[in-house]
């Protein structure tokens, strides 16, 4: 059938996918976001051949960025082999022929859901996040025309009464995903759902981070070297999470762990959350 | 050639559009950096190619662009419709785009669009072509994208041009973003970007 209706394997799709207008639209978007860092810059999202929620976004933003030099790695919730990461390496090898990577050191664009690699990132590098809900306001303001006034007008105290809120109710600030922070001095804005443990690798980090938005429509980034406070008080500093465990496997006290139930019985094991961190600890070859 | 022919644009317009647009970014995400852009072969003076490419790479029908009295020839006009069919439009304020051949005249940064306080994306980004990158007058440069501090000299910008552009950081998050470029250089100048003399 194929072959009756011309279609060629290699040019069934536009290289990356998207078509140049679109990616022209994306690249623009994504100038204006790492010119304003923190702003959630609109643009038009695409129907992808994947489910809103899944990493449309960040698939778009990586399809805007990829050329034929790069290699790609994808992590979901750190892991290079979980449904999501696999099923889009393989997406973006099937329609731009790129290399595809596992280790971090090697990738010169790495798409991730909601976790930062171990491994520092480089000045080489650009990390593009998967992001459901890029208003950190969202929360509380359903209204996109308020959160947009409060952004410009950068009022942002209705934030840090969350955070007291939780803190007179609890005793301490109880967000441990999604953790909001000021960019730049300026822009309140959602890190994704990455575990706040990794939130401090985005202030002054070396690597471009870039944040799409795919359902919300939007794109926002942060340069390298960019000012990235996570919120808290004076006497509520902002503090990651602390594991008592080690990695099973690898024996890593620094990463961030995943619990693993082993049985029935309930006897549970933490192992690192990313898998090319572990493997590269174990001295594994892992595949690239 | 004769003189109606238009020149080519980018030989793969694909790869060297997604090239020039990764080196964009990479300019504009480290303010300072010299980055080489190769352009398209003879673009209608008196385009250099790193103007060319940007304009190739960002411009389409739904990026209105402003021309600078040196770059308002009809060469460059029917250069430029044929391959981006980006509207060319009268009014700097309208514009996303702004190419400026000749940055000497520049008329000033307020005559483009600074964006809007709940829009600050809807702001004119101007391409600044110079006779070179260095050689001028040194400044000093701090900021997103910057470890401690840059330097940058470049040579043909109007005597007022960095007090300006003290001024339009000093309205952030609104502003222009800039594009320096010489005959094979861009250099990112976001509006996120101070400027402190030497």
């Amino acid at each position: 059938m194929e072959t009756d209706l011309a279609f060629d394997d290699d040019d069934v799709y536009s290289f990356a996918y998207l078509d140049e207008m679109t990616k022209r639209m994306i690249r623009r978007a994504i100038l204006k976001a790492v010119a304003v860092p923190g702003y959630q810059v609109p643009f038009g999202s695409r129907e992808m051949p994947l489910p809103p929620g899944w990493g449309t976004g960040g698939l778009q933003v990586t399809a805007s960025l990829l050329g034929r030099d790069d290699r790609l790695k994808v992590i979901d919730q750190g892991a290079d082999d979980t449904t999501n990461a696999v099923s889009i390496r393989r997406f973006f090898a099937e329609v731009s022929g790129v290399a595809t990577t596992e280790r971090t050191g090697e990738a010169t664009i790495i798409q991730t859901r909601h976790r930062i690699p171990e491994r520092a990132l480089t000045e080489d590098q650009i990390i593009v996040f998967q992001q459901p809900q890029p208003e950190p306001l969202r929360r509380f303001i359903t209204e996109e025309a308020v959160a947009r006034k409060i952004h410009a007008f950068a009022r942002y105290g209705v934030m840090y009464v969350r955070l007291y809120e939780d803190i007179s109710r609890l005793g301490h600030i109880a967000m441990s995903s999604d953790y909001p922070v000021v960019v730049n001095g300026r822009y309140l804005a959602s890190p994704s759902p990455i575990p706040k443990f990794d939130n401090p690798k985005l202030h002054r980090s070396r690597a471009l981070a870039l944040f799409g938005a795919g359902r919300e429509r939007r794109i926002h980034a942060i340069p390298p070297f960019t000012e990235v406070k996570s919120l808290d008080f004076a006497d509520y500093p902002f503090t990651v999470q602390r594991f008592e465990a080690c990695c099973s496997a690898c024996g890593a006290q620094d990463s961030y762990l995943d619990e693993i139930l082993l049985d029935d019985g309930g006897r549970r094991a933490f192992v690192c959350s990313d898998t090319a961190y572990c493997a590269e600890r174990r001295g594994e070859r892992t595949e690239s | 050639m004769t003189a109606d022919l238009i020149p080519p644009a980018f030989r793969d317009p694909v790869h060297d559009s997604q090239s020039a647009f990764r080196r964009l970014l990479k300019a504009l995400s480290r303010p300072g950096t010299p980055v080489s852009l190769t352009g398209p072969a003879q673009p209608p003076a008196p385009m250099g190619g790193p103007l060319a490419a940007i304009a190739l790479t960002l411009a389409d029908a739904d990026c209105p662009i402003w021309l600078d009295p040196a770059l308002s020839t009809e060469p460059v006009r029917r250069y430029l419709h044929f391959h981006t069919n980006a509207p060319q439009i009268a009014d700097p304020k309208a514009a996303a785009i702004a190419l400026i051949g000749d940055a000497g005249r520049l008329p000033g940064l307020n005559e483009f669009h600074p964006g809007e306080a709940a829009y600050p994306d809807r702001s004119t980004t101007l391409i600044l072509q110079l006779p070179a990158l260095t050689g001028g007058p040194s400044v000093r440069l701090s900021g997103p994208g910057i470890e401690t501090t840059a330097s940058l000299a470049p040579r043909g910008l109007p005597g007022w041009f960095w007090q300006a552009w003290h001024e339009n950081a000093a309205r952030y998050p609104l502003g222009v973003d800039i594009f320096l470029t010489d005959d094979r250089i861009v250099i990112g100048l976001p509006r996120s970007t101070k400027v402190e003399a030497p």
